[in-house]
């Protein structure tokens, strides 16, 4: 097929970065060639974008090397990587509303004479870029008061108008229509030919297959595989090597017993303006719920306005069979409901308060006596939640920044089941944490429901859904387009609900593992 | 304050008959951007009609010449200001006040070489605790309203230990005709402060550093991604922020003769009030020199409105107060979806029902003595 005794544009050998206590990347390698797309594939959480930041000076790893046409460079800028021709496009629309789409477009490479911009030079290159992805749009309208689509074509315009030699592009079809898709596709065969090496990161099979000569496989922050100059290979080897692992041996999640009939939750005509539409489920006693979709379907949403956080514009709750109100969170306190948010860091935790002030955080009025707080009554309390969700006493006194992820995310567990909530809901809680902590939550999440709770997990992890789901509730555009057994559901039962159109290219769109079903 | 969007369509005719004309939300955009652009500029005309209706003095050139002359000095160090609070992540610099009075003191130790040591000394000077603010906010990566309160202390310091705590006399020709002479027919302190307003202006909407200064402001990641030296850009920004504050050391002792120590307290809180008032947002990215310069002379008139209608002038404080509320309240808009805005409009409501009772109680009640 495609000959490999040119000399490689780049490579990267035994690179290696750790986050805290996970692990990003370990002895990692890859080599790109000019001419090739390389395609690089991997679960979230694998270590691809670690590796594509290292590679546009955007991380420094902890060890490892980096050679750019035979010279062993060390990056520490995105500006160094962009003198060395690399020039990434990353997965997130980052660029700035109040400017221009030509000024976005061209963002530190204007055209100017004696340092003046040449507003018409530069909007002529701006046209021009977008033109070769197909778009015609007014380059002098502010880029964010455009649609997505055109945002994300802008974005990949930077890339292409910084003149690499290397082009990176990270899930670049994301708001894409087929269309838009298609003409980009060209545009990177265009750029291939002419001696452009390519990286190009996607969950979706048939876009790398139509796209990559070369493969690389992470899983776990290594490299587990990879495919010089033979495409794609057929999905069994490539699912293989990205799951490594089966699904039931990952979730052995021991339930003791199954859930009861009587319902806790009852969410009727949850509706949020633009965002939700008519949204109603029930959850059991014991029951675990998860909530799956795409990107942008909602699942957040939902957890959000049933805590009050965002305003429904239409709800009824009832919990335990009782309608009760909600308005903000406080009320959802009263009513039971706990929420285990999406942002650890930001929305569940305080950093530079320890593990037992954050725990005990939202229930403080208990042990306090005339405005003052009774140490000796909250410290046996909260260290008897902290016990149950895994948390070993020496943490008690350390600030949670200090913390793993981990270990962060039992204490804001903790914090919520602390209230003794009826119903808890969890949005994505195993993001970023590494495998053997997963086990211990999910087996935490596991005996909450066997205490009785009703437990509601969003997430976009389909092995995660699978694993410890009663049942599935997926849901499309803020609406509910299906509820599915866990028992025995499979992935392709999953994105057959949540996308919008299986045939086309854009069908592997939720986990790196989903591909299965979309071929 | 003319907004980019509108400058930059003047100069780019769009080409070819394909070209998608205006879409509507980009047209709706521009509308909106030119409308909170010069959303003060309305309230100036209104505060020169209450100035003219309120007394026959206020509307006369002779009025205007002193009033704008006063206020040059605030109005230099407010284009500074506006400078670092567009750069975003938290700029501000509360040290210009104090660094004038430095800067003052410092080129008055330099007088003996006549009018060029003395602009050079204070330059200098303003300059060299600008360019320590900027290292401390950039390389140092400490927090900007640590940082320039730090040197606020230090630079008063300085101005007192310097001129022994009395005012140094600067007796130099050439600076009381700075003081005193007219260009045509603007004062030159006033041409000075015009002349920075249009450099600024010119900067930010037609240079590419000042493209980019919008950019590190508005979304600093796609500015870093896109190569700009992000950290170096914002030291500038500093050093011209405190040169800015050492050519209104020069204006401020050419009135008067004399460099002081105690000179220009509180002119850095000014400062940001106009910024605020002409509608920058603190937050970085959004605003203009133009807009400053509108919330400027707005406070200024007001000032000199109050002065001319006999008011108490320690109530001028109030009603500056409340003119930087005023302002940033028009810019409230709704967070949180449905009802936001409701929300907001009445907490608002809250506040000012809240200011009005305090007021009821203070004349009625307290009543000065």
């Amino acid at each position: 097929m495609v000959e490999l005794h040119e000399a490689p544009f780049l490579s990267l050998a035994g690179v290696s970065k750790r986050y805290e206590r996970v692990q990003a990347l370990q002895n990692a390698d890859i080599t790109l060639y000019p001419g090739h797309c390389h395609a690089l594939v991997g679960e979230n959480g694998a270590g691809k974008s670690t590796l594509i930041k290292i590679i546009g000076g955007m991380v420094r790893p902890d060890a490892g090397s980096m050679t750019v046409e035979g010279r062993d460079v060390e990056l520490s800028s995105p500006a160094e990587a962009l003198k060395l021709g690399i020039s990434v496009v990353p997965q997130e629309l980052i660029f700035v509303p109040n400017l221009s789409v030509a000024e976005n477009i061209l963002l530190g490479d204007f055209t100017s004479k004696a340092s003046f911009v040449d507003f018409r030079r530069t909007a002529g290159r701006a046209r021009e870029l977008l033109g070769r992805l197909g778009v015609d749009v007014d380059v002098t309208a502010p880029l964010g008061s455009l649609s997505p689509a055109v945002q994300q074509l802008a974005m990949i315009a930077r890339g292409l108008a910084k003149d690499a030699k290397l082009l990176i592009l990270d899930e670049p079809t994301a708001a894409l229509s087929d269309q838009e898709a298609e003409h980009l596709f060209t545009v990177l065969d265009d750029l291939r030919e002419s001696g452009m090496a390519l990286v190009y990161v996607s969950h979706r099979m048939a876009e790398l297959r139509r796209l990559a000569q070369d493969v690389t496989v992470l899983r776990d922050g290594e490299r587990v595989a990879s495919w010089m100059g033979e495409g794609v290979p057929d999905d069994e080897r490539l699912i293989e090597a990205m799951v490594g692992r089966s699904i039931t041996r990952f979730f052995s999640a021991d339930r003791k017993r199954t859930p009861s009939q009587r319902e806790r939750l009852r969410v009727t005509g949850l509706s949020r303006r633009g965002v939700l539409n008519d949204v109603s489920f029930s959850v059991a006693e014991g029951e675990i719920l998860a909530i799956t979709g795409l990107m942008g379907a909602g699942r957040t949403e939902v957890l959000r306005c049933l805590v009050g956080a965002d305003q429904a514009n239409a709800m009824e709750v009832a919990v335990d069979g009782e309608v009760v109100g909600i308005r903000n969170p406080a009320q959802a306190k009263q009513a039971g409901i706990a929420l285990v948010p999406e942002e650890r860091k930001t929305q569940g935790l305080v950093g530079g308060m320890t593990v037992t002030d954050n725990i005990s955080l939202p229930h403080l009025k208990r042990w306090s006596k005339v405005a003052l707080l009774l140490d000796r009554k909250r410290r046996p309390a909260v260290a008897q939640v902290a016990t149950q969700v895994g948390l070993r006493p020496t943490t008690y006194d350390t600030p949670v920044q200090a913390l793993s992820g981990g270990n962060q995310q039992k204490a804001v567990i903790g914090k919520a089941v602390l209230g003794n909530p009826r119903i808890i809901l969890l949005d994505e809680p195993t993001r970023g944490i590494d495998v053997a902590v997963k086990h211990e939550i999910y087996a935490l999440i596991g005996r909450l429901a066997d205490e009785g709770c009703a437990v509601v997990v969003v997430s976009s992890d389909m092995l995660e859904v699978l694993g410890i789901a009663d049942r599935i509730l997926v849901l499309r555009a803020g609406e509910v387009v299906g509820c599915i057994d866990g028992d025995g559901a499979t992935e392709s039962d999953i994105l057959r609900l949540s996308m919008p159109d299986l045939s086309s290219h854009k069908a592997a769109g939720v986990g790196a593992s989903s591909t299965k079903g979309t071929e | 304050m003319v907004t980019s969007e509108t400058a930059v369509q003047t100069a780019l005719p769009r080409v070819g008959g394909n070209s998608n004309p205006d879409s509507p939300t980009g047209r709706r955009w521009a509308r909106l951007r030119l409308l909170r652009a010069s959303g003060m500029l309305p309230a100036l005309v209104l505060v020169i009609i209450v100035g003219h209706l309120v007394s026959p003095a206020f509307l006369t050139a002779q009025n205007f010449e002193t009033v704008l002359k006063i206020t040059s000095v605030v109005g230099l160090i407010s284009v500074g200001q506006t400078l670092i609070i567009l750069s975003g992540a938290g700029g501000i610099d509360l040290s210009v006040g104090s660094v004038v009075a430095a800067s003052g003191v410092c080129g008055a130790l330099f007088a003996g070489y006549g009018m060029g040591g003395f602009v050079a000394g204070s330059l200098v000077a303003g300059a060299y605790f600008g360019l320590v603010n900027g290292l401390g906010v950039t390389r140092g990566r400490l927090q900007p309203f640590i940082v320039t309160l730090a040197t606020m202390t230090i630079a008063r310091g300085v101005a007192f230990y310097l001129s022994g705590g009395t005012p140094l006399v600067v007796n130099l020709p050439g600076l009381s005709h700075i003081g005193s002479a007219s260009l045509w027919f603007i004062p030159i302190p006033v041409a000075v402060f015009l002349l920075v307003v249009v450099l600024a202006h010119v900067y930010l909407r037609y240079t590419v550093w000042g493209r980019e200064l919008y950019a590190i402001g508005g979304t600093e990641e796609a500015a870093y991604l896109s190569g700009i030296p992000v950290g170096r850009r914002r030291l500038y920004l500093y050093v011209v922020s405190g040169l800015l504050a050492g050519l209104a050391a020069v204006l401020l002792t050419s009135f008067t003769a004399s460099a002081d120590a105690n000179a220009a307290n509180g002119y850095e809180l000014n400062a940001i009030a106009a910024v605020v008032v002409g509608g920058t947002a603190l937050s970085g990215g959004v605003g203009s020199v133009i807009g400053t310069t509108i919330g400027v002379l707005i406070i200024a008139f007001t000032g000199n409105i109050l002065n001319l209608a006999n008011v108490d002038p320690f109530m001028q404080f109030i009603i500056n107060g409340l003119i930087v509320l005023a302002a940033v309240s028009l810019e409230a808009r709704g967070k949180g979806g449905a009802g936001g805005l409701l929300k907001r409009l009445t907490g608002l409501g809250a506040m000012y029902a809240a200011i009005i009772v305090g007021a009821l109680v203070m004349f009625f009640l307290l009543r000065p003595q």
